[in-house]
């Protein structure tokens, strides 16, 4: 294989640009930096917990805010597009095609990001990254919810784009003398993970709009005063939220696989 | 492939199926012993608002953030919640359910320790949720 070196280009090439590496980088790197964002927040969580009584944080507000958008930053913020971007960078290459399937549906769903991030941090919400009813719908001050409602809408129709494109990837443009059976693992995984993405996401879509709409009064789903059950938020949640966990692990387990037995050079 | 021997395979996994097997019948085991609440239990309705905790004993009286109790009985707990949803857990006794509104949910314990424990919300509720506690007063009467 001949390494073919790049002159640098300018910034607002890699930005504007639809081709799966350059994709994946952004996702890379805007991970990367909430991954910060959120460990800054933990930072100033355990400096507040150091010892008892107030260190920094005078007000309980204020740290409920913390925790809640610490939270959200590191699970939908972080984990969730960096694996999207070892997925962009690496899948095309895996089942020996030039691009993803759509590359400007690829582009799009990596700039439905930022504008989600800056939702959640302008608004910093205070009511902890699973949002439960009624807590949200009748106590939790506004703008910052709706906006937090606003960011993870985006952010889940983000990964359901995603997930559309590695599916069609993987299934339809995968080179013909490529057999599933041949495929590595780690495509595998985001096909997996990505179909996953499919059947888990519409749910917790649906419930933040029943939240939305309950909390402008125009629906009761999950409000018991007017007739519905907080619990079945949890549940419309937790359809979701169980899968995520293995939507999150099942590319780590095909990096396992590339890099200590498929490419072991280690302990054989 | 095809030539090598599968019965390790199939000992891991009836090992690992019996395993599995006795683990999930001991956990229905003890859930079904937990779960038995004892014909005599006192009943206390608990009652979770932001930010403070209400009990109601079966003769009526009333009291907020104390909850006093007799060591060696036994007392079915039903919760209530007036608001948001939150969660009574006595720590020490490994006590923990949430009040959600619009539900009752129940829980029974029976205290073998005299003395005082920590009463607290574990379900996020707001502003005060950190300071949402009570205190739990086991009285030794037979001593």
């Amino acid at each position: 294989m001949v390494l073919e070196l790049q002159k640098p280009r300018p910034i607002w090439q890699i930005m504007f640009s639809t081709h799966h590496t350059d994709v994946g980088l952004l996702y890379l790197i805007t991970s990367l930096a909430f991954m910060f964002m959120g460990g800054a927040l933990a930072l100033l969580l355990r400096v507040e917990l150091f010892s008892p009584g107030v260190q920094l944080i005078a007000d309980s507000m204020t740290y409920n805010r913390i925790f809640t958008v610490h939270g959200t930053t590191l699970i939908f913020l972080f984990i969730l597009p960096s694996a999207s971007a070892f997925g962009n960078y690496l899948v095309p290459i895996m089942v020996r095609y030039k691009d993803m399937a759509y590359p400007k549906l690829n582009a799009v769903a990596f700039w439905m990001i930022p504008p989600a991030g800056a939702l959640i941090w302008l608004g910093f919400a205070d009511f902890t990254w699973y949002a439960y009813p009624t807590y949200s719908v009748i106590s939790a001050p506004g703008p910052a919810a709706d906006m937090w409602i606003f960011g993870l809408k985006i952010l889940g129709v983000s990964s359901i784009l995603g997930a559309i494109n590695f599916v069609v990837t993987i299934m339809k443009c995968k080179h013909p003398d490529l057999p599933l059976s041949k495929m590595p693992l780690l495509a595998w995984s985001y096909l997996t993970s990505s179909l996953i993405i499919l059947v888990a996401v519409p749910t917790f879509a649906a419930a933040l709009l029943m939240l939305l709409t309950d909390r402008l009064g125009a629906s009761g789903f999950f409000n018991p005063a007017m007739g519905g059950d907080p619990i079945a938020y949890q549940h419309l949640f937790w359809f979701t939220f169980h899968p995520e966990v293995y939507i999150l692990v099942i590319p780590a387990i095909g990096f396992y696989e590339i890099l200590f037995i498929r490419h072991n050079t280690i302990w054989t | 492939m095809g030539h090598h021997s599968t019965w390790p395979e199939w000992v891991y996994v009836g090992v690992v199926v019996a395993l599995m097997c006795y683990v999930g019948a001991e956990a229905w085991n003890i859930e079904r012993i937990i779960e038995h609440v004892p014909e005599d239990a006192e009943l206390i309705k608990v009652t979770g608002q932001q930010w403070l905790w209400t009990f109601e004993h079966e003769d009526g009286t009333k009291e907020i953030g104390e909850l006093h109790l007799e060591k060696g009985k036994a007392y079915h707990f039903e919760i209530y919640s007036k608001d948001v949803i939150h969660s009574f857990n006595i720590h020490d006794y490994v006590v923990l359910m949430d009040a959600v509104p619009g539900r009752v949910n129940t829980v029974w314990f029976s205290p073998d320790k005299a003395g005082e424990f920590d009463i607290q919300c574990r379900e996020y509720c707001g502003l005060i949720h950190y300071n949402m506690r009570g205190t739990l007063i086991v009285e030794d009467k037979g001593a």
